[in-house]
Parts: C-alpha cells; structure tokens; sequence
C-alpha cells in the first residue's frame, strides 16, 4: 500500500479536548484506587504518569483514531456480562468433552471473514472471541487461508 | 451469618476454580493436536481465572484489596487471550508458509 495513503486511512479525525479530558480523569482514578497511598510524593508521581501517558496516547494516534472509543465506555458492563455468559457456556462444553472417555471431537479449521471496520474493533473481537468461541471450533487467522488441517 | 455464606459462596467458587485448572491440565494431555489443546489452556485461562478471582474478592470483602483483585483478573484476560491469539496465529502462518515453501 502507498505510504501517504497509509496514512491519510489510519490518523483520520480530530483530536477532542473532551477525550483528553475524560481520559485524564479515568486514568486518575485508577491511579487513586489502585495505589492506595495519599501522600504529596505519590500523588505528584501519579500526576506526573497520567500526563505522560496522555501524551504518549496522543503521540500513538490515540485520540484521532479512537474518537468515540471512550464514550463507548458504559456499555462495556453489558457487554463483559454477555461475554461471561458465553464463557460459562464453552467453558462447560471443552471440560464435558475433555472429560468424556471416548472424546468426540472433530477439529475442522473455517476460514472467515472478518466483519469489523476499525483497527480496535477487529483486535478486541479476535482477541476476546478467539478462545471464547472454542465450542464451535472456529478460528481467526488474519490474511492466511488454511485449506486444510494444519497439524497431523 | 452472612459472613458464613460468603466463605462458603468463595471456597465453592475456589474450588470450581481449581477444577477447571485441573481440567485444563488434563486436556492438554489428552487432546489430539496444537489447535484443540489451545482450548483446553484457554479454559485454565478464562474460567479458572474468573473463578478463582471472583472467589479471592469475596474473601476479601469491600476494599482497595477486591478492585485490585478485580484489575488483575482483567488484565490477566486480556493478555492471557492475546497470548493464544499470537501463538495460534504464528503457528498458522509459519505452517502455511512452510507448505508453500514445500519445506
């Protein structure tokens, strides 16, 4: 792919304030639960480690890819709640059959096409769907068709 | 009372916990290949860990201690699955390229 264009579909949008803004703030609450210590040397340390981490969002790009990323935030319990549930229900799927002494299992590899848009959307799906999806043996591999089995 | 429910509710959870670890373990045995045994790490990696954690917050009850906990269970999905993802996706790759190269 040419380079300029490279570049002109991955640092697309504008940088908010209100992104840096709400950013700052959730990075120092975790800073504030996570520590666990008030005092002025600690506090100024974790000041100083939210701005840079801001800054080094904004040098990666952050806040210009990403715009509607943070505001997608209060659905993220819904969907870790959805996620749970599918868990439980591979979870319980792979431990019956690895228990079962005849083990019948079919390993077959599908090859998919990948629906997300984003560069975020498609690395949080394959990263959360992949052993996930373990029930019903699929499996993501970018770029690469695989015809057949590859092992055995 | 309560107290006592809530240690029970942990240790079940602990000890299903455990089991799944346990379970795991055993698939990665008995399972025939590379792709099925990720499955079998994958379950020591997402329910054993939901499990044991949700059961170690429990125990620890409502302090800084649980949302550390909690953290750390999140972190530890996130990039316990991104493990298995990099792993499988090297192995399929390397694979592929190696029959093209009919090596």
């Amino acid at each position: 792919m040419n380079l300029t264009l490279a570049r002109h579909t991955f640092q697309r949008g504008e940088t908010r304030l209100s992104s840096v803004l709400l950013l700052l703030l959730i990075l120092a609450i975790s800073w504030l639960l996570w520590s666990g210590l008030y005092k002025p040397l600690v506090m100024s340390l974790g000041v100083l480690s939210c701005l840079l981490s801001i800054y080094l969002a904004h040098r990666m790009g952050f806040f210009r890819n990403n715009t509607n990323l943070l505001r997608l935030m209060p659905r993220l319990p819904g969907y870790w709640l959805w996620l749970l549930r599918e868990i439980i229900i591979s979870s319980l799927d792979v431990a019956k059959l690895i228990l079962k002494p005849s083990m019948p299992i079919s390993p077959t590899v599908v090859v998919l096409e990948a629906e997300a848009k984003t560069d975020m959307e498609l690395s949080h799906s394959w990263q959360l769907h992949y052993p996930v999806s373990g029930n019903r043996h699929v499996r993501f591999i970018q770029g690469e068709s695989i015809d057949s089995l590859p092992d055995q | 009372m309560i107290d006592f429910a809530l240690d029970i509710l942990s240790w079940i959870l602990l000890v299903l916990g455990g089991a799944c670890v346990l379970i795991g373990g055993i698939g990665g045995l008995r399972l025939p290949n590379f792709y099925t045994r990720i499955h079998a790490a994958s379950l020591t990696d997402t329910m054993a860990t939901i499990l044991i954690f949700v059961g170690m917050i429990l125990q620890a009850g409502l302090s800084l201690a649980a949302i550390k906990l909690f953290a750390i269970m999140l972190f530890l999905l996130l990039t316990g699955l991104n493990g298995y993802l990099c792993v499988g996706q090297c192995r399929a790759i390397i694979r592929s390229q190696a029959r093209r190269w009919k090596c």
